[in-house]
């Protein structure tokens, strides 16, 4: 439920660069994604949705957050691959986008770090499936994290496919 | 905001209302109504516009309310029979009225045009010189002296002030019948020491020049005192009334004391200092206008109502939503526990259920308001429209008394106002064609509105030329909007008018391009959760019908299942339930199916999937629903779980449209489940309805 508070906090052993970044770090298949620590309103264990009709395969359904309706989108599907199977340890990270919250389906979080700027790059220029979804990496000493573009992520919000037609009888 | 800039934007608020009140009753007058409480309404409106605007220092709305009132006493005291007051000059100060409340609300400090303002003085006037007849009192200045004087004493109760009565304001209103001597009444004064200057211990003895009946004066003070507040004629002044409290002693000079605190004696906020008490105890001392009292006075008018901002009101509107929800989630806890144990929580779980909804009717009635609020914008709307067209309109109200909530009034006006134009400016005919149609010149709009079921309907109908289909068909299809080849029946074409591509106006006559088409009806409708409809009938006329909800809030739902899905009917849209087993089903050519229920074929929709939820097959129950254009549709289900009172969350607000979802709710276990929106089933299985109409003659018309 509270992974930020829990999470332990390391800095970078590196000169600060410009606009150092705090950034929530996530897994989604071994990859691991990070987004800025202000956009996550909190992070919620999984739990079940509501599928809605004819919604992209990325849409995994709504929830209840506390009497508020919450689309939820899995991550993992969104990047390309096949829907999550989701298990108690699956999370939800509930950010909030251009006036609205969203739930963001992932593996588990796993870190909130403070990232420098010079550690942050552009997405690497080569064709790769989602990659218009990533807006750079950051560079720790361990891993590379991939980080999202929101907007990107949840673009179609208030946008949904187009309505396939007759389906009846 | 400080207290008293509060104060001063209730009454503007205020004054809004008043204002759409008094233009219905000018409306009312001017279309020959000879009533007096429509006279005297009036009147009121404007003289409370008057006195709200004198409390909170505007001279400007005060001077053309002063005239306006005076221009409407005329009226108000037969001097100027309703049918020949001049209603259009009414009208006229009624918007400059509007416009001097609107320019106070943004802090600019407008005056009124001085031609209103002399127009509206030389009411009385001219109607003296021009109809004699109809006059039997000379008004304003000049009153002759010959008249009969009739003695009034004005003994005011102690809260005058705090009422914000001015008795300046009654004596203007007196002048208005004849010359006027006050002397004042100074006998009830107490001591300097017991006096509070914002009580009013003086009493007025006056004499009226006039021969205005004795009933005529009484109203005339019942405008700004209680009936026990003053004594017409020669009859000694009642001593029984209310202000006995006061001690009568103390006729001898008060000794000059330091102001009494009065503080406490007021209960709205920011206390006007008590004026030096020097002023209250010298005779014709004008009275201290209780600046603070006078918007709770105005309140004070209509005291059965009180004034709540919206957002509490929705505030307990969302408690009740949570409420509900809780209530569902112990009626379901309950149901994992042992019966035995669990009967009388059942009982009392019931009643709780009982008092939720009277709770929740009850939150919803404060809400709920007539739709004559939006409507008596309407009449003059017509009336000016009319005269632009040059064709002679009546319109016809029905139902104004209807309650809606008013979040849904205030979304009506446009939508109105755009039919009822569309109505006059396309739909009826000149009076030449419609004299050569055989129609009486006079073409008649109807608005009417009215409860049925879950749901209001407002609709706008006029008896013009109706719609030529025909012609509608070969726009739409030089347009490309209808395929060719393709017959829509006569509904599909009524509904093209809605295609932001056609205007009513190239429908009926060959006018194009004029003015935003029924687009933009039907978008305001359906942002409401509401449907826009159309019928015609060539050369009888055309009637649009809005559909709309209650409430926006809450609704009856029927709890179905689909595998492991559950999803909400609303309760408003189901005809009956049939078993799957018992009900004969059959497929067309291309798979379509339909029920064949008492004679008459209507489509069957797997409803799961339909929604994309599953592949269906194996459904147990048919719920045979209908839309709001009148189709039956048979939606097959796994299961009906229940009816229930469902809390309408938005889906829009988090996600976006769904098709085939209007909304969303929370149910009792904390799932979200999706409501049906059973309007646009016909959208999903329109190609099984058209294989319907190929394969019969019948075509449902409704």
């Amino acid at each position: 439920m509270s992974a930020p508070e829990h999470a332990a906090r390391r800095s970078i052993d590196e000169p600060r660069g410009p606009e150092p970044r705090q950034i929530v770090t996530f897994n989604v298949d071994d990859r691991v994604f990070g987004i800025d620590v202000a956009v996550v309103r909190e992070i919620k264990g999984w739990q079940e949705t509501t599928p809605l009709p004819h919604a992209a395969p990325y849409v995994r359904g709504v929830i209840n957050l506390r009497g508020m309706i919450l689309a939820v989108y899995d991550l993992r599907a969104r990047l390309g691959g096949a829907p999550a199977r989701p298990t108690a340890k699956h999370v939800n990270l509930v950010v909030d986008v251009a006036d609205r919250a969203a739930g963001i389906l992932v593996d588990s979080v796993s870190d909130i770090v403070d990232v420098p700027g010079h550690a942050i790059r552009p997405a690497p220029a080569v064709a790769m499936d989602g990659l218009d979804l990533i807006e750079g990496v950051a560079l720790l000493q361990d891993t590379v994290v991939a980080l999202l573009r929101l907007d990107a992520v949840l673009a179609h919000i208030g946008r949904p496919d187009a309505h396939p037609a007759a389906q009846s009888a | 905001m400080d207290p008293m800039q509060e104060l001063r934007a209730t009454f503007l608020e205020e004054c809004d209302e008043l204002l759409s009140g008094l233009e219905g009753r000018l409306n009312a007058l001017r279309d020959g109504s000879q009533a007096v409480e429509d006279i005297n309404a009036a009147f009121r409106a404007i003289h409370s516009v008057k006195g709200g605007a004198g409390a909170f220092g505007m001279p400007a709305l005060v001077e053309l309310a002063h005239v306006f009132e005076a221009a409407l006493d005329h009226l108000r005291g037969g001097r100027i029979a309703p049918s020949d007051a001049p209603h259009a000059l009414f009208l006229q100060a009624l918007d400059q009225v509007a416009l001097l409340v609107a320019s106070a609300r943004e802090g600019s400090d407008a005056r009124a045009p001085a031609d209103i303002i002399s127009a509206l003085q030389r009411v009385g006037t001219q109607q003296h010189a021009d109809a004699p007849a109809s006059g039997t009192k000379v008004p304003v200045d000049g009153a002759p002296v010959s008249k009969g004087p009739v003695t009034i004493v004005l003994r005011p109760h102690v809260d005058l002030f705090r009422r914000a009565v001015d008795v300046r304001d009654v004596f203007a209103s007196l002048e208005l019948l004849g010359a006027l001597r006050v002397r004042t009444l100074t006998d009830r004064l107490p001591t300097l020491a017991e006096l509070d200057a914002q009580d009013c211990h003086l009493g007025f003895d006056l004499e009226v020049a006039t021969d205005a009946p004795e009933a005529h004066i009484a109203d005339v003070l019942e405008l700004h005192l209680d009936a026990a507040e003053f004594v017409i004629g020669n009859k000694k002044p009642d001593h029984a009334e209310p202000q006995i409290a006061v001690a009568v002693a103390a006729p001898e000079p008060a000794p000059i004391n330091p102001p009494p605190a009065t503080a406490g004696t007021v209960p709205s906020a920011p206390v006007i200092a008590p004026k030096p008490t020097v002023d209250a105890v010298s005779p014709p001392a004008p009275p201290a206008r209780a600046t603070n009292g006078s918007a709770l006075a105005l309140r004070s008018q209509s005291l059965s109502s009180i004034r709540v901002d919206l957002q509490r009101i929705d505030r307990l509107m969302n408690l009740v939503g949570e409420i509900v929800i809780t209530q569902s989630m112990l009626d379901q806890r309950l149901l994992s526990l042992p019966s035995a144990a669990t009967a009388h929580i059942a009982d009392g779980l019931q009643q709780l259920a009982r008092q939720t909804r009277e709770l929740q009717d009850s939150v919803m009635a404060v809400r709920a308001q007539p739709v004559k609020n939006v409507f008596q914008r309407m009449p003059r709307m017509v009336r000016e429209l009319g005269q632009t067209l040059g064709k002679q309109v009546r319109l016809q109200i029905l139902g104004e008394d209807t309650e809606v909530d008013k979040t849904i009034i205030e979304e009506l006006a446009d939508p109105l106002t755009h039919m009822i134009r569309n109505a006059m400016d396309h739909g009826l005919e000149t009076p030449e064609e419609r004299a050569a149609a055989g129609k009486p010149a006079e073409g008649v709009v109807t608005l009417q509105a009215e409860q049925r079921g879950g749901r209001i309907v407002i609709s706008v109908a006029d008896d013009g030329r109706g719609i030529n289909r025909e012609r509608l068909l070969a726009k739409a299809r030089s347009r490309n909007l209808v395929p060719a080849g393709e017959r829509p029946s006569p509904e599909e074409i009524d509904q093209l008018l809605f295609h932001p591509g056609l205007s009513t106006a190239e429908a009926i006559t060959d006018v194009s391009g004029r003015g935003v088409g029924m687009d933009v009806v039907k978008q305001n409708v359906e942002a409401l959760g509401g449907r826009v409809l159309v019928s015609s009938e060539l050369g009888f006329g055309t009637r649009f019908t809005m559909l709309l909800p209650l409430t926006l809030a809450v609704m009856d739902g029927m709890i179905i299942r689909l595998g492991r899905q559950r999803l909400v009917l609303p309760i408003a849209s189901i005809r009956e339930t049939l078993q799957a087993s018992e009900t004969p089903v059959e497929t067309l050519p291309g798979g379509h199916e339909f029920l064949r229920l008492r004679d008459t074929l209507s489509p069957l929709v797997r409803l799961g999937k339909a929604l994309g939820l599953g592949p269906g097959g194996g459904e147990q129950v048919i719920v045979m629903t209908e839309t709001d254009r009148g189709n039956q549709i048979g939606l097959s289900v796994d299961e009906i779980i229940g009816q229930q009172q469902v809390v309408v969350k938005s889906l829009e607000a988090s996600y976006g449209t769904v098709p085939g979802a209007s909304a969303a709710t929370i149910l009792g276990d904390g799932l979200v489940a999706l409501i049906v929106d059973v309007d646009a089933i016909p959208a999903i299985c329109a190609p099984a309805m058209a294989a319907m109409r190929a394969s019969t003659s019948s075509i449902p018309r409704h």
